[in-house]
């Protein structure tokens, strides 16, 4: 199937001339867009201005690096919100020329070409077109960062390399259909974490196999990326042979996904609107989970008392998750009222219907599956606790199988278990039972290191099990110490005789014993090894 | 230290979005208006907590014993099957979604507990927990978890300051302490007290355990009165099931 034709709006510097042009409007403290700028996240330099670029501050190095690179650095506070709300006017002018526009994040812009292109007159008219609106749609044209980069090719992750290189080169870049395996070939492998939304531990992986270029890996017979990667090197592989990204299984949602809520009163505050859209979301995204799916673009629309409407198409390529989708329908939102063109009523409708859906084959979920809050919560805490008492203390339990209580679950430590990758914790279903397991009830307590007793008979002799598995005697007597209990029914031996042909060889007689100890009734399960009782487990 | 973070607990992104925004209209009011506002904004976003959200649901089999875990509480499970208790307690919650924690209980059985029906996927165990380590790991699971288990060797180890402490914050993050045995300085406010009538399945050399029955008695300071119930703890596969009382026997009446 021949991905469809793309063209990408990008501007690296986003948050920085959205921050430039919130300033000007009142909207948020002013900054010099001459000045040496930079947005910062999580300590990390997100993008930053031309002249800071020619101090040495550079994209990914932490704000330490960068405050030493250039000491009069201006920190701009990162804030995707402002993002987003000021990215509204560019959405809009340049949806004034192409009506189906996703927007992939605030600053990026993408839509297939077909139309537009044929409208405009090729391909290098569009690209050239899309700059002027983009630019068109800002206030005020001089502001920071390196303005916007337009690309056109062969599914979304070349146009979007080729927007990048439109951004250094200063003019639009279109790659011709027949050469795009050839322009994605020399790319470094880390612009998948970027441009396609990889895993970045995926892209060290492939950096240490040495497939340091999306050639490498498109050199490669898509069998072995198959058999090493599952499903991940299947995408891999359509990724870097310039295939559609978009996987086979997406089909198109039958109607009945899309979820909507009518105000019977207008509301005009942005925050019961997005109250409002959680609900929906949430909805919306329990549907799809129960399907084992995940919406990966989505139509956001929503309309005033008096007819105006805010529609958006809002695409992300690891699946929109209830959180995301509030996200999305909060940017949107938040640009449209608060923007320069406000509703002139309040919002009667609020719509989102997802468009493209796709299996969930969990390659981007959590170690802990699906997630609730209670997960997130648990997952944190989790984390808090390692962070306190040190990685080996903090256990989950983990099927392993086996005849004794003690074998069948193992307390496995949490860190031990990579991130990545579903943890079976609980027993498979489809396993067969253990050959010479106990029958269930299991016992509630199991004792980590043995107790010693004796059981004695009749007599006060004590009882033992010959070698061809038969005890001497009935036992009677169950000595806890120099506690006395006195046995009232008992079963076994069941004889194990594990692992004969080598050194940890384990041969023993299992009992089950109920005994009376006062006037409590106590089971345990009993262990005759080499002539000696122990208690491994009681059913407590 | 944690500041932002235990705030974060608090709300959701949301509710401090929608804060943030009362804030700023607030700051904009001049004085005489803004009590007023403030009470209207209140009024209008106070949380609004519904009955089932304050609770933890309980097995079915139990429920006629107790209807649901009240969020907060402290419950003492004791008697002869007083692990087995605890673990019937995290059943409902585990499976409901709800997490829970096992401090300082390395000798329980996951087995068991599986068969009883507790969602093991959801439970984090921390076996061994120092004097040292005990407010800080003990604050944090409550912080995350529903159900916390303590064994006796934690309990018994509890402050009597930590343990108003630990329970306070249990009480405002809405989750429930189980203790198996001994409290120490906990104050109990539920206690679940077993005691077993009778094993069946076992005989003199023959058969194996098959299923329990237990007798559970349920008081303490806030529950009115004592309750007594009867329950298959547990059953032949391991679960919990109800204990069913055969109709009278009605006696063959000669005809003819």
């Amino acid at each position: 199937m021949a991905p469809p034709r793309c063209a990408v709006v990008w501007s690296p510097a986003w948050p920085l001339t959205a921050a430039v042009l919130a300033g000007r409007a009142g909207r948020g403290p002013q900054f010099d867009p001459q000045a040496p700028l930079a947005v910062l996240h999580a300590q990390r330099v997100v993008c930053c201005s031309p002249a800071a670029e020619r101090d040495g501050v550079r994209a990914g190095q932490r704000k330490r690096q960068a405050q030493g690179a250039c000491p009069h650095l201006v920190l701009v506070p990162h804030d995707p919100d402002r993002d987003a709300r000021c990215f509204e006017p560019v959405v809009r002018s340049v949806g004034s020329l192409v009506p189906l526009l996703d927007v992939e994040s605030p600053g990026c812009l993408l839509m297939a070409t077909r139309g537009p292109s044929r409208y405009v007159g090729g391909d290098d008219a569009l690209a050239q077109r899309l700059g002027e609106l983009a630019v068109h749609g800002l206030a005020d044209a001089a502001v920071a960062g390196g303005g916007f980069g337009v690309g056109i090719a062969d599914g979304r992750l070349a146009a979007t390399l080729a927007a990048r290189l439109a951004v250094q080169r200063g003019r639009p870049v279109v790659v011709p259909t027949e050469r795009t395996t050839e322009f994605l070939a020399p790319h470094p492998v880390s612009v998948l974490v970027a441009a396609a939304g990889c895993d970045p531990q995926l892209v060290d992986l492939l950096e240490r196999l040495g497939l340091a270029r999306l050639g490498d890996v498109a050199a490669l017979s898509p069998m072995h990326l198959f058999d090493r990667f599952g499903a991940l090197g299947e995408r891999l592989h359509r990724l870097v042979t310039g295939a559609d990204d978009t996987p086979p299984s997406a089909a198109a949602p039958p109607d009945d996904l899309s979820v909507e809520q009518i105000f019977d009163d207008p509301v005009p505050q942005l925050d019961m609107l997005v109250f409002a859209a959680k609900a929906l979301a949430d909805r919306l995204d329990g549907h799809l989970i129960d399907h084992g799916q995940v919406c990966t673009r989505v139509i956001v629309e929503s309309e005033s008392d008096h007819g105006d409407v805010s529609r958006r198409v809002w695409y992300r390529s690891e699946g929109l998750r209830a959180s995301a989708l509030v996200d999305r329908v909060r940017w949107q939102l938040d640009g449209w009222i608060n923007g320069d063109d406000p509703p002139s009523a309040g919002i009667v409708l609020l719509r989102i219907t997802p468009t493209d859906v796709r299996h969930d084959w969990g390659t981007q979920m959590g170690f802990w599956g699906e997630r609730s809050q209670a997960d997130d919560a648990a997952v944190k805490t989790i984390t808090r606790l390692i962070g306190l008492l040190g990685p080996p203390s903090v256990d989950v339990a983990s099927w392993r199988g086996g005849r004794d209580p003690h074998q069948v679950y193992e307390l496995v430590p949490v860190a031990e278990l990579g991130a990545d990758g579903r943890l079976a914790v609980e027993r498979p279903a489809d396993v067969p039972p253990w050959p010479g397991a106990l029958p269930a009830p299991s016992p509630s307590v199991v004792h980590a290191e043995p107790i010693a007793v004796s059981v004695l008979d009749q007599r006060d002799r004590a009882v033992s099990v010959s070698g061809r598995g038969v005890a001497s005697a009935a036992p009677c007597t169950l000595m806890l110490g120099d506690h006395r209990c006195t046995v009232v029914s008992w079963a076994g031996p069941w004889p194990v005789d594990e692992r004969w042909w080598d050194t940890r060889a384990r041969r023993a007689a299992r009992f089950q014993l109920l005994v009376r100890d006062g006037d409590d009734v106590r089971a345990y399960l009993a262990e005759v090894a080499a002539g000696r009782w122990w208690i491994t487990a009681e059913y407590q | 230290m944690s500041r932002p973070e235990n705030i974060e607990h608090l709300f959701d992104s949301v509710a401090v979005m929608a804060l943030e925004s009362v804030r700023r209209t607030l700051a904009d009011l001049p004085a005489a208006e803004r009590q007023r506002a403030v009470r209207a904004v209140v009024g209008e976003h106070a949380p609004l907590t519904l009955a089932r959200e304050r609770t933890l649901p309980v097995h079915p089999v139990l429920q006629p014993l107790v209807p649901a875990l009240t969020r907060g509480h402290t419950v003492q499970c004791t008697g002869t099957a007083a692990m087995s208790c605890a673990l019937a307690l995290m059943v409902a919650p585990t499976q409901g979604g709800s997490w829970a924690g096992v401090v300082g209980v390395p000798e329980l059985g996951v087995a068991a507990a599986t068969e009883l029906g507790v969602a093991v996927s959801r439970t984090v165990f921390v076996s061994a927990l120092t004097e040292a380590d005990a407010p800080n790991a003990l604050s944090a699971l409550v912080d995350g978890v529903d159900v916390v288990v303590l064994s006796r060797a934690i309990t018994s180890a509890l402050s009597p300051s930590l343990a108003r402490r630990l329970q306070t914050r249990v009480q405002s993050r809405g989750g429930v302490l189980v203790v198996v045995g001994a409290a120490g300085a906990l104050s109990i406010d539920l206690q679940l007290v077993s005691s077993v009538h009778e094993w069946e399945g076992l005989g003199d050399g023959h058969g194996h355990l098959q299923r329990r029955r237990v007798s559970l008695q349920l008081d303490g300071r806030r529950h009115g009165r004592t309750t007594r119930h009867d329950v298959w703890l547990p059953g032949p596969t391991g679960a919990l099931e109800p204990v069913v009382r055969e109709g009278a026997v009605v006696p063959l009446r000669r005809t003819g």
